[in-house]
């Protein structure tokens, strides 16, 4: 079997991503590739802090980039790409979470991975990392939607209107729904307010 | 208890595995996906027979047939002049012939019945359809899932005729209340107790398919068509030609051990079959009059049926009495079936009404008379071909059952009459008469002139019976009035009258359709009774020139090498004998036919 070949994403590539997309939405498969080596590694850390399976993670990544690959002729703006990129993410990762839910309700799903708490950097404190094993457990009984409006506030640190322009939303949806999964989550851990 | 930082990813690690790089491939995509549409395919594939499954037995009551335009018709009627089509929704059709009339029942998923009220009524049924067709029809009801037949009702009968396909049909008046009919098969049920299965289109009968309908056909109509199967057209057509209209359990035994398989050679085995006829006899017999309805007995031919089924064993256990005792005996027996005067009349009339043109009665009374000679020829030299001593008790007993079925002479009403010797002390088979309501004529004198008054004939035409009061019948010269009186006159001895009539109907231009019939019986008395062998020779050739059933057609071929045995003729006696046997290498009278081509 002939092994991947990876572009190791670089920011100082000689085409920039508006380039890129263009020369991939005229049919050219190494730009293609170029996109993905770029842009993978983000989608997948991002759909990782989603939904808390890296190897689930993986997968949808995979569908993301297909899906962009598939669709790339819808893209208006080539230099949006990475934002377009990270709704499609967001918005598998949506599905999976509500499918996760049903399967969890017929009792059909158990946890793969310890969540958050497997990612934790070597500089996080034992407790920090319990803390995030139980944040992993808390964020199961949120909603899908409150579940990413929260983590991509409260874990990603993005904007609120990031967050509804990520999540398809008004702010004030945002809001609330960050607000919702927030007051689940502090009745167990300690997350700082105010970033 | 230690604080998250905001945002939580500063504890978090940013670098990705780049095994799950990897995974993320896209090229890797194609693998997975593959197997994803393998795993809905699967899942779509159980669905798919899932539903399948729901369809196939919870299909909803609207699946149910309806007319083209998508209603359920009243009725399906016809004018005078011109015949109806109604066309249903699963591809069926039903045509009413002209003045017939179809009525639906009910129209349902799983059924469809209807009403045939009158007339002729084709239905061509979509196979392979959900819902089971029944069509009532009176007499009988018609079942089937996919098929072409037709039925015509009248008020007399109701024929039901199969084209393509089976059906069931299923009546009180049916064999066995159920019969299946495949391609070519007909059923008819009459009104007056009677019916028949053709099989015209089925060739190679089996045995067992060739005795059903002899007993169907034996129960009723005298049409039997020609088989092709030369066996089951031997055994089915003698044994209606026996049986038709109410004969008796003793001629049903001669047709049944005529209608032996011709493999079946040898005494033993014929004495085993005679027995089976006779009981096969006695049980249609039965049959029949546990099927009847009562209170339609007088306008058929049961009574026949009911005097030789119920008396038929009694009156085998008086023969072997003596003197008045066993004639007293005998009447009792059959006491309760002898028929009153009206009785009689009515059985005459069904005789003439169910069997057409009045022929079965006579025909099969010639046929068995000459094919299996009565106990009441005396010797046992007289013995029909290849009769046994048992076949002639069982043939006698089952005669006087026969006989017994008319009783004497203003015998009035015999049901709640004492038993009383008869007045004739001398146990003759022939002191039992038959239906006639005649006294019987006095016996000619053996060898009397052929022109003697002739006796009053067994089931003679309507117009003899029913003649006024005082008023004396009249002799007609039809073939069929002469036949009877042929019957009449052997059972009297008056060979040569029997001779006579017989004569004339042989005789009789254009040929009647029993000519064959007269003229075996005429080869039969003419070598049996009255030993002229050249005429009984000249009789039996007439006989194969005319239309025989192949029985009797195998016997008329038998009874000529006799005849030339008997004239003294060894060389065309051999030559008859091989043309016998070419005709029949498994012939039933081989070993006779042999011993008369030998013999000096």
């Amino acid at each position: 079997m002939r092994a991947a070949r990876i572009i190791p994403a670089n920011a100082d590539a000689p085409q920039a991503t508006g380039e890129l997309v263009g020369r991939a939405m005229r049919g050219e498969a190494w730009a293609k590739e170029a996109l993905f080596g770029r842009f993978v590694r983000p989608v997948i850390r991002r759909l990782t802090r989603l939904v808390g399976d890296p190897e689930e993670a993986a997968d949808l990544a995979q569908d993301v980039f297909l899906t962009a690959f598939t669709k790339l002729d819808r893209l208006q703006n080539p230099n949006v790409f990475e934002a377009w990129l990270m709704q499609i993410a967001v918005r598998r990762a949506h599905d999976t979470l509500r499918k996760r839910r049903l399967l969890r309700l017929l009792g059909l799903y158990q946890p793969r991975s310890e969540g958050l708490a497997a990612f934790a950097s070597s500089d996080a404190t034992p407790e920090q990392r319990a803390e995030l094993a139980l944040l992993a457990r808390v964020l199961e009984r949120v909603g899908a939607a409150d579940r990413i409006a929260w983590t991509l506030r409260y874990v990603e640190g993005e904007r609120l209107e990031d967050v509804a322009r990520v999540t398809g939303c008004s702010l004030a949806t945002a809001k609330r729904r960050i607000k919702r999964a927030h007051d689940i989550v502090r009745q167990h851990v300690d997350v700082e307010e105010g970033a | 208890m230690a604080r998250l930082p905001n945002p939580i990813r500063e504890v978090l690690s940013d670098d990705v595995d780049e095994a799950l790089v990897r995974r993320a491939m896209p090229a890797g995509a194609r693998v997975r996906r593959r197997r994803e549409l393998w795993v809905r395919a699967q899942w779509g594939l159980a669905a798919a027979l899932l539903a399948a499954v729901l369809v196939l037995f919870l299909r909803p009551d609207d699946a149910a047939v309806r007319g083209d335009d998508g209603s359920v018709p009243v009725a399906i009627e016809a004018t005078a002049a011109r015949s109806a089509v109604q066309r249903f929704s699963d591809g069926s059709v039903v045509t009413v012939a002209p003045s017939g009339r179809v009525v639906p029942l009910a129209m349902e998923a799983r059924a469809a019945v209807f009403l045939l009220e009158r007339g002729v009524a084709t239905f061509d049924v979509t196979p392979g359809g959900p819902r089971r067709w029944s069509i009532e029809c009176g007499l009988l009801t018609v079942e089937v899932i996919g098929t072409r037949f037709t039925i015509d009702r009248s008020d007399a009968r109701v024929v039901v005729r199969v084209e393509r396909g089976e059906v069931l049909v299923r009546g009180e008046r049916v064999h066995d209340r159920i019969q299946r009919l495949g391609a070519g098969d007909s059923v008819t049920v009459q009104r007056a107790y009677a019916e028949h299965v053709s099989a015209e289109a089925r060739g190679s009968e089996h045995d067992e398919g060739a005795s059903t309908r002899a007993r169907l056909a034996a129960t009723g109509d005298a049409e039997v068509p020609s088989m092709t199967s030369e066996r089951g057209a031997a055994r089915g057509s003698a044994a209606a030609n026996a049986m038709t209209s109410g004969r008796s359990a003793a001629r049903a035994s001669d047709a049944f051990d005529a209608t032996a398989p011709a493999k079946h050679d040898g005494d033993e085995r014929r004495a085993e079959s005679s027995n089976r006829a006779f009981d096969a006899a006695a049980s249609t017999a039965s049959d029949a009059d546990r099927r009847a309805p009562a209170d339609e007995r007088p306008a058929a031919a049961n009574p026949a049926f009911d005097a030789t089924a119920s008396a038929a064993s009694d009156a085998h256990a008086a023969a072997q009495d003596v003197g008045t005792e066993r004639s007293a005996t005998a009447n009792r027996a059959l006491g309760a079936a002898a028929p009153t005067d009206e009785r009689r009349a009515a059985v005459n009339r069904a005789l003439g009404a169910t069997a057409p043109a009045d022929e079965r009665r006579p025909s099969a009374n010639r046929a068995l008379g000459a094919t299996a000679p009565e106990d009441e020829r005396g010797p046992a030299a007289n013995r029909p071909l290849g009769a046994t001593a048992a076949e002639d008790e069982r043939r006698a007993a089952a005669n006087r059952a026969l006989d017994a079925t008319a009783p004497a002479p203003n015998d009035g009403d015999a049901d709640r009459r004492a038993p009383e010797p008869r007045r004739d002390a001398t146990p003759s088979p022939r002191a039992l008469d038959t239906t006639n309501s005649a006294p019987p004529a006095a016996p000619s004198p053996r060898g009397s002139d052929a022109t003697s008054t002739p006796s009053t004939p067994v089931g003679a035409p309507n117009e003899t019976h029913d003649a006024e009061p005082g008023e004396a019948p009249r002799p007609t010269t039809a073939p069929l009035d002469r036949l009877a009186r042929a019957d009449a006159a052997r059972r009297e001895r008056d060979f040569l009258g029997a001779v006579a009539e017989l004569e004339a109907v042989v005789a009789q231009k254009p040929p009647h359709p029993q000519a064959g019939l007269a003229a075996f019986t005429l080869g039969a008395v003419e070598l049996d009774d009255l030993n002229r062998p050249r005429r009984a020779l000249a009789a039996f050739d007439q006989a194969i020139a005319r239309r025989l059933p192949a029985l009797l057609l195998e016997d008329a071929y038998a009874r000529r090498v006799e005849a030339l045995h008997r004239l003294g003729d060894p060389r065309r006696a051999k030559a008859a004998a091989e043309a016998y046997f070419a005709r029949y290498p498994n012939g039933r009278r081989t070993a006779l036919v042999e011993r008369w081509s030998r013999a000096p």
